[in-house]
């Protein structure tokens, strides 16, 4: 296989955005549906990610060679623009304890881009990376509603058993699994 | 009866990407959460003053762009000092702008429960390092990988859930004989 495709893998698998760098982990925990429905909300949260990627990686050029101390502002701003698609499409437009649900997604969207231009080969904003962490968080977020419903269906009698924090050591099983796809 | 059981789990997850990215060892623990208290601090200086005179939206991008602005600063400077914090752990000094337990402590008006937050979240964030620095450095070494994170982090959580749930029912059970004794001497 070509060295794209191979970290195309290794960006879904080995090096996925929510169990190997957590960004969106609090987003899934949080807003995922039942399964049936999480497929269409999985996949507007994808799109706002890609947006934002693709953006990134089309004015990234102009900004990191001109103003490289505006870089992180530019991803802030940027992500803002994946925002604007997943409240236009009728998600994060609700409170959650007291702060605006966008709020939840604002890690997701900036990290992505700076893992893109990080990681990026020969130091450039990756697309790649872009396409296969947008993958990588569409397929972390199906799993986990599948799990977390699971959880809820459960007969265990202590509500504890049921709680994000048991979600959690379930996700640690799972970027186990995912670590063991040595792929670059 | 103070309720610290759901605040603990509010507290879990409102700082989870921290909690999980800054875990790996004590100093960037300690580096990352001294970080996250001056932003609230300075933030909640910032909106006493906002909030009086902006939208509630607009108050809210307001400390969303100086939240961000804030991190920004630390994720210039902070690397410069501690080495500690190079590669993929910088960042997430910048991401600290977008942790929703610096904007949820924002409104609250009583300080104490802002303090007893803060607090929480250097207990869970300091046994979780300490957990994956010690045990992580010879025994189980996948401890220090992403997994450990989820794995130290979740068993964290349930452990001091059980140890606050006792403490809460002893609570409850005190303030029950207390108020029974009052109703014996009246």
């Amino acid at each position: 296989m070509d060295t794209e495709g191979l970290l195309f893998l290794n960006h879904l698998l080995q090096e996925n955005i929510v169990f190997y760098y957590f960004l969106g982990a609090l987003l899934i925990i949080i807003k995922t549906p039942p399964l049936k429905k999480s497929y269409r909300t999985g996949l507007i949260f994808s799109s706002g990610l890609l947006a934002t990627g693709l953006l990134g990686w089309l004015l990234n050029p102009v900004f990191s060679e001109s103003f490289t101390y505006l870089v992180p502002g530019f991803y802030f701003f940027n992500a803002l623009l994946g925002l604007a698609i997943i409240k236009k499409l009728g998600l994060l437009n609700d409170y959650w304890l007291g702060i605006p649900e966008y709020i939840l997604a604002l890690g997701p969207l900036v990290g992505l881009q700076m893992i893109a231009e990080r990681l990026g080969q020969n130091n450039g904003f990756d697309l790649v990376i872009i396409i296969a962490g947008v993958s990588g968080f569409y397929l972390a977020f199906l799993t986990i509603a599948a799990i977390k419903e699971q959880l809820q269906l459960s007969e265990a009698k202590n509500e504890l058993f049921k709680s994000e924090y048991t979600l959690l050591i379930v996700m640690a099983i799972f970027s186990l699994l995912l670590m063991g796809f040595d792929l670059m | 009866m103070n309720n610290y059981n759901s605040e603990l789990k509010n507290v879990l997850l409102l700082g989870l990407l921290p909690l999980l990215a800054a875990s790996k060892d004590i100093i960037t623990a300690v580096i990352i959460s001294i970080s996250l208290f001056l932003i609230v601090l300075l933030l909640k200086i910032l909106y006493s003053y906002t909030e009086k005179y902006l939208s509630v939206k607009t108050n809210w991008f307001l400390m969303l762009v100086t939240g961000f602005s804030l991190a920004n600063f630390c994720y210039l400077i902070l690397p410069n000092i501690f080495s500690e914090l190079t590669g993929i752990t910088r960042l997430y000094i910048l991401l600290l702008g977008s942790t929703p337990l610096i904007y949820s402590l924002l409104p609250e008006r009583n300080s104490r429960i802002v303090i007893k937050k803060l607090f929480l979240f250097l207990l869970l964030i300091l046994s979780t390092s300490i957990i994956r620095e010690l045990v992580g450095r010879d025994i189980l070494t996948v401890l220090k990988q992403p997994a450990g994170g989820f794995l130290v982090l979740g068993l964290v959580g349930i452990s001091l859930e059980i140890i606050l749930t006792r403490i809460n029912l002893l609570t409850a059970h005190k303030d029950e004989t207390n108020q029974k004794k009052r109703g014996g001497e009246a």
